[in-house]
């Protein structure tokens, strides 16, 4: 039941957002900001829970012997990544306030929707109900790219979303055709992942290679990867900065979670066939984003290409499979979602002050705006992975099992990261911090009191996280991959639908 | 006491807190917090750190007499002991069990005691120097967080939690050398230093996993746990299987490149000189007296891993030789009296290197020891001419200072004369000690090299004294009336470290066997040293016919000095003084940097951001168009008439009924 | 008189064509929905027929299918008037000719 309410909340406040009057942005704020909060609390309910789970009961019966059912789960990771958006998004009200001006309440509304979507990816036990989330946050990113982002926005907006409804479908058509199948082999079959993995199992190995290719380009897509990626820069640097912080913080996360908890668990073969694939195609998407990173003149499209290398090596990882690669990367899902999100939130603050995305027209803000510096720099080393940052930890972790698996020379290769991401985070805090001023405007304000007091804690969490990762490592356990939360649920059969039958 | 460790890191870090609020919070204002405030909270907490380690050490020194008298009653030799304190658990996940620990043993001490010592003077001599800097509180911030980074790298109980200070440290220099940072020059300084110094800690991190690897799953990654790996007979066996002797040499190698970065070795070794774009101060603590030497501690830290991979000590060997004498040469050259020394720093660490690599382990440390104090004092020094001339660094605009700045002059000659080499100095008798061990254990190559470049040494330290000091004034008139003597500040630091620089040799005077540095180092790095001794044997001619040579090197190298640069005259004024060749030889190794790291990485960054992206962009478009060419071939039939469309909908609705009918009946 | 479900059903099936040629035919929107009622009509008129063939429970339905469908037949009516009222004011016109926008 608690569970319920945890995704019931955003939901709650993104409805209620839209019957503030919205007249007086001083109010606005201040309710916005309290809806935030109060949903920001019932984020860390499923961290304060431990492992738990709803009831399982039967949603629907579309054809057949098929059952959809509709439950929540959560797990170490499930929690953690609820916990991030309930942090990341009061953080993105606060930052984005300046931005979008008197439209605050109908950007908090998208923002409220887009975190019940997320919370609802999070903790669904069905696959049904997770890609049911899983297209809903479609709808709110793409509305904040588009009623928000900059001058190309609808393009980018556009492209976001074909990139994603066209890597979603074959997700979908998979699910149809499991229930084809099941009704051809005359079986019941629900939906929940454990059932599925069950089923399965029993799926001719051919048609299931296409099953988990299908589910694999979801993720993909959404993660993204090398040539998946094209999206990417556009919706990052065109959509609002506040917005672009929770693409890059969660709904990227939402593609290594989906290899977490559906790709690698349901097809466990054809996961350990293709690993090499996997680490293949992530040490590339690692470099490509490393190096092209170097070359943008856009702050957010280096941002965005970091991203990519971030994540990408946080993909190569996972297919090692090993316990420290799990456990590596739900550290670095929290951190990157930190990080980056940080860095993004600063961006999208200082853009504001230069009227400029371009990384020359910054420069100097060390001296102009101290407390800028400080947390982007801050943010900036965090993501470098410096030790005594939860970065830190993860990157060691992912190093280190890519090596074990791999030898020294792939060590080598993804330990490039280490170098080429320090290259390109250096070039930007260079650009922006230090040097002469290249504004036009006199005299810049410093980040106000709100914005950072919202942000400084993230980077506080970067820390602590870098010298105490064991929470976040223990939710990495090592049968994250084997063992779905939807197992240890009880199935509720419906009365009328066991009649029915 | 034990369990006071962690006050030694958490000392200065608490002063940085504090200082980095105040600096944060006055940063906007034209004036800056209170400097009395900051100058004394900065000085406060590493002297606090620095009378915690001599308390310490103290209570060490007392432990190891009594176990040594226990030991000599039982007769067995007992485990040499040293505090420690496990913080926690770090990182526990699979195979990997890190714990937070901290470890503080005689080695850890002497580094200690040198690094609070010198860097709480450093501090005092920095309130004195940078009183008039707009940005104090910042940069005694920084420092009080270098201190903690740098406490955390040689207190730390294995080689992660090293790695945490290590790149702690590096993080400092970063903001250190970049500390006027709205000039952009010292920004790529700064940036450069932290990627370099990144490639190294690459390879320390992968050279971890490989010892790691050596070891057997399960082991836990402490130096204690390594030494007793690698010291326990039952593994001898084990570690001469050609596999993990291959892997050991790998392994060896790779934290060998992480020494490179950070003590600015080759190949890695072009950030140094260009660090001294950072403020003076900096200069001396940083880059010349604690972080550049922890690659040589991290060495002897892991002595007795090290001494099972002769292989790679010989590279560590012929690197550091090859260092030493590229960084003389070099430093003959330099014009910026801070670049002079720098490149003097890189040519003693490749002397630490080079005693290290040919298995005197104590020996690199005692010279980094040594180093410590008249390489600070030399920095220190030329802050204060730089003070005193107005920020002038060229030595051609200097000269005839000696009766100017008296205190400067005495502390910079006692530190000449200690890194020449000459008798009882300081450099004296670490200097010797290397020249002996690598005659006796590194052979007759190693050996000529190593007495070059202190004939080297001597050459270029009296060039930039002659030029300095000694010579003609060549001081423009509108600042030598300026001329003054630093403040109190840097003169009580500037005493200290000079006697220093003339003293320190003592503690380990082997000719007059003088050797208690020796032996509060060989419960740490002995076993090491007696597997590679043993395999040698013989003992080489008398110390004193050796440093007779070592003496006699350091006075031609002065003379030489005295005879070319005596009136301060340059014949090509105002130009290299040997053309391009010097040019070539002195941007060898940032040429190399270019060709192998960053060419390679703009070309594939350039295809792809300018072929890929497109590429892929265009296929992209290529579907796009493909879609947009069948919607407008559908476009056709929209005739936009609401009647049109209605009737083809009707129509569409009768052939759908059709078609079902025809299959229903 | 007697009066025969099969007849009732012609005379739907005439009442649903005259209404669908309605609408196609004429430009006019208030014609359109005149065609659109009368579609409807006959509609409820078949559903009246067959309820005349059923007996019992099932016949029923048929009598209770058009009382549902004219009262959303009148609701339709009154929304479907409303906008053509509003449409008038913006367009000017009632030609569904001219409404093409949506082209662009």
């Amino acid at each position: 039941m608690n569970l319920h309410l945890v995704l019931l909340a955003p939901m709650l406040a993104s409805v209620l957002t839209l019957f503030l009057s919205g007249r007086d942005g001083a109010s606005t704020l201040r309710a916005v900001l309290f809806f935030a909060f109060v949903v920001a609390g019932a984020s860390f309910v499923p961290l304060a829970m431990g492992e738990s789970t709803t009831e399982l009961h039967t949603w629907l019966r579309p054809v057949g012997n098929l059952t959809v059912r509709w439950g929540l789960a959560a797990d170490g990771l499930s929690a953690w990544l609820v916990a991030l958006t309930g942090v990341l998004v009061p953080v993105a009200l606060a930052t984005a306030r300046a931005h979008v001006g008197e439209r605050l309440r109908e950007f908090a509304a998208a923002v409220f929707f887009l975190q019940a979507g997320l919370v609802g990816v999070f903790l669904s036990v069905d696959l049904l109900q997770f890609y049911a989330f899983f297209e809903v946050i479609l709808l709110p990113s793409t509305v904040l790219i588009a009623m928000f982002g900059g001058r190309e926005r609808r393009r980018a907006a556009l492209l976001f979303l074909l990139f994603s409804l066209a890597g979603s479908i074959p997700l979908f058509v998979s699910i149809w055709w499991m229930a084809a199948e099941s009704v051809r082999m005359q079986s019941a079959l629900a939906l929940d992942f454990e059932s599925v993995r069950v089923f399965l199992a029993t799926v001719d190995p051919q048609a299931r290679f296409w099953l988990f290719a299908a589910a694999s380009v979801a993720f993909l897509v959404k993660l993204p990867v090398v040539p998946f990626h094209l999206w990417q820069a556009d919706a990052y640097s065109e959509g609002p900065a506040a917005g672009s912080a929770l693409l890059t913080g969660i709904m990227a996360k939402v593609g290594l979670y989906g290899f977490l908890r559906i790709v690698v668990p349901l097809f466990p073969m054809e996961a350990a066939l293709y690993a090499n694939f996997f680490v293949g195609v992530g040490l590339v998407t690692m470099l490509t984003g490393a190096l092209i990173a170097l070359r943008q003149r856009e702050v957010r499209r280096v941002l965005a290409f970091s991203s990519l290398s971030h994540l990408g090596l946080g993909l190569a990882a996972l297919f090692t499979f090993r316990p420290e690669a799990i456990a590596g990367v739900v550290v670095l899902v929290v951190a990157h979602g930190l990080s980056a999100a940080a860095l993004f939130f600063l961006t999208g603050i200082a853009e504001g002050w230069a009227r400029s995305r371009h990384i020359d027209d910054f420069g100097s803000l060390a001296k102009r705006a101290p407390v800028f510096a400080v947390l982007f720099a801050l943010a900036g080393l965090a993501s470098v992975g410096l030790p005594g940052t939860a970065g830190f930890v993860a990157e060691l972790l992912m190093l280190f099992s890519l090596w074990k698996v791999y030898g020294v020379a792939v060590a080598l290769v993804a330990g490039s990261t280490v170098v080429l991401s320090a290259a390109y985070t250096l070039r930007l805090m260079q650009k922006m911090l230090f040097g002469t001023s290249h504004t036009q405007a006199e005299s810049s304000p410093d980040v106000p009191a709100l914005e950072a007091l919202s942000i400084a804690p993230l980077l506080v969490a970067l820390v602590v996280f870098g010298f105490m990762p064991g929470p976040i490592l223990k939710a990495g356990r090592p049968d994250l991959l084997t063992r779905l939360p939807s197992a240890q649920a009880k199935v509720v059969e419906d009365a009328t639908h066991a009649a029915a039958r | 006491m034990t369990n006071l460790l962690w006050l030694l890191p958490a000392l200065p870090a608490f002063g940085f807190a504090i200082n980095g609020l105040l600096a944060l919070a006055g940063a906007r204002r034209t004036e800056g917090p209170d400097r009395g405030i900051v100058g004394f909270l900065a000085l406060l907490f590493p002297v606090l750190s620095f009378i915690l380690t001599l308390v310490l050490w103290q209570n060490l020194s007392a432990a190891t007499e009594s176990v040594r008298s226990q030991s000599e009653l039982l007769g067995v030799k007992l485990q040499a002991p040293a505090f420690a304190q496990t913080m926690g658990d770090w990182i526990r996940a699979g195979d990997l069990a890190i714990d937070f620990g901290f470890r503080f043993d005689k080695l850890t001490g002497i580094m200690l005691l040198f690094v609070t010592g010198i860097g709480s003077l450093i501090h005092l001599y920095s309130i004195g120097y940078m009183a008039h800097d707009r940005g104090f509180a910042r940069f005694m911030a920084y420092l009080n967080l270098f201190l903690a980074n740098m406490v955390v790298l040689v207190l730390g109980d294995g080689p992660i939690v090293t790695f945490l200070g290590w790149e702690g440290v590096g993080l400092c220099s970063y903001l250190l050398i970049g500390f006027w940072h709205h000039d952009e020059a010292n920004g790529s300084a700064a940036t450069k230093a932290f990627l370099v110094n990144r490639v190294g800690d690459l390879g320390f991190l992968v050279g971890i996993f490989l010892l790691w690897q050596i070891m057997g799953p399960g082991s836990s990654l402490t130096y204690e746990a390594i030494s007793a790996w690698f010291r326990d007979p039952a593994h001898a066996a084990q570690l001469a299987t050609p596999a993990v002797a291959a892997l050991l040499t790998a392994s060896t190698l790779l934290l060998f490149v992480g020494c490179t970065g950070k003590s600015a070795q080759i190949p890695l070794l072009t950030w140094l000189p260009d660090a001294m774009a950072g403020p003076t101060p900096v200069s001396a603590l940083i880059h010349a007296a604690t972080m550049v030497t922890s690659g040589v501690f991290l060495l002897a830290r892991m002595a007795d891993v090290f001494a099972m991979a002769t292989t790679t000590l010989h590279v560590i060997a012929w690197v550091g030789a090859a260092t030493a004498v590229w960084a003389a040469v070099t430093g003959l050259f330099q014009h910026d009296i801070k670049k002079v020394l720098a490149y003097s720093t890189v040519s003693q660490l490749g002397f630490m290197f080079l005693a290290v690599g040919v298995g005197a382990f104590d020996v690199g440390i005692f010279h980094v020891f040594t180093h410590a104090f008249f390489k600070a004092v030399l920095f220190l020094g030329a802050g204060s001419v730089i003070h005193a001339l107005s920020g002038e660094q060229d030595i051609r605009r200097m000269g005839g200072l000696a009766r100017k700045l008296p205190v400067t002059f005495a502390a910079m000659f006692a530190g000449w004369y200690a890194i020449v080499g000459l008798p009882f100095g300081a450099g004296f008798w670490s200097k010797d000690l290397i020249l002996e061990r690598v005659y006796v254990h590194g052979g007759i190559g190693l050996y000529s090299i190593a007495l070059a470049t202190a004939a080297l040494t001597a050459l270029y330290m009296t060039r930039m004294m002659i030029l300095v000091f000694w010579s003609p004034s060549r001081v423009d008139a509108e600042v030598s009336h300026h001329v003054h003597e630093s403040p109190l500040s840097m003169q009580v630091p500037l005493w200290i470290l000079g006697v220093g620089a003339l003293c320190v040799g003592f503690f380990w005077a082997d000719m007059i066997h003088l050797d208690w540095f020796a032996r509060q180092l060989s419960d740490v790095v002995g076993p090491a040293q007696a597997i590679l001794v043993s395999g040698h044997g013989g003992h080489g001619p008398s110390p004193w016919l050796l440093a007779g040579f070592g003496v006699t090197a350091a006075v031609i190298g002065i003379l030489v000095a005295f005879g070319l640069f005596r009136n301060g005259a340059f014949r090509e004024n105002g130009r290299e003084p040997m053309g391009t060749a010097s040019r070539w030889w002195m941007l060898a190794f940032d040429g190399l940097h270019t060709v192998v790291g960053i060419w390679p990485v703009s070309v594939v960054a350039w295809i792809l951001d300018n072929w890929i992206q497109p590429l892929l962009m265009g296929i992209l478009r290529v579907f796009g168009w493909l879609v947009e060419l069948a919607g407008s071939a559908i476009r056709l039939l929209q005739r936009s008439r609401l009647r049109t469309h209605m009737a083809l909908s009707v129509l569409g609705l009768a052939l759908l009924l059709l078609f079902l009918a025809r299959e229903l009946l | 008189m007697s009066f025969l479900p099969t007849q009732s059903l012609i005379l739907a099936g005439f009442l649903f064509s005259i209404g669908l040629a309605t609408v196609l035919v004429k430009r006019n929107l208030f014609f359109v929905l005149m065609g659109v009622e009368l579609m409807l009509n006959a509609a409820n008129l078949s559903f009246i027929a067959w309820s005349r063939t059923f007996s019992g429970p099932v016949g029923l339905d048929g009598q209770v299918a058009p009382l549902f469908s004219i009262a959303v037949a009148a609701a339709e009516a009154c929304v479907g008037l409303a906008m053509l009222l509003s449409v008038f004011r913006s367009k000017e016109t009632l030609d569904t000719d001219r409404f093409d926008r949506m082209k662009e």
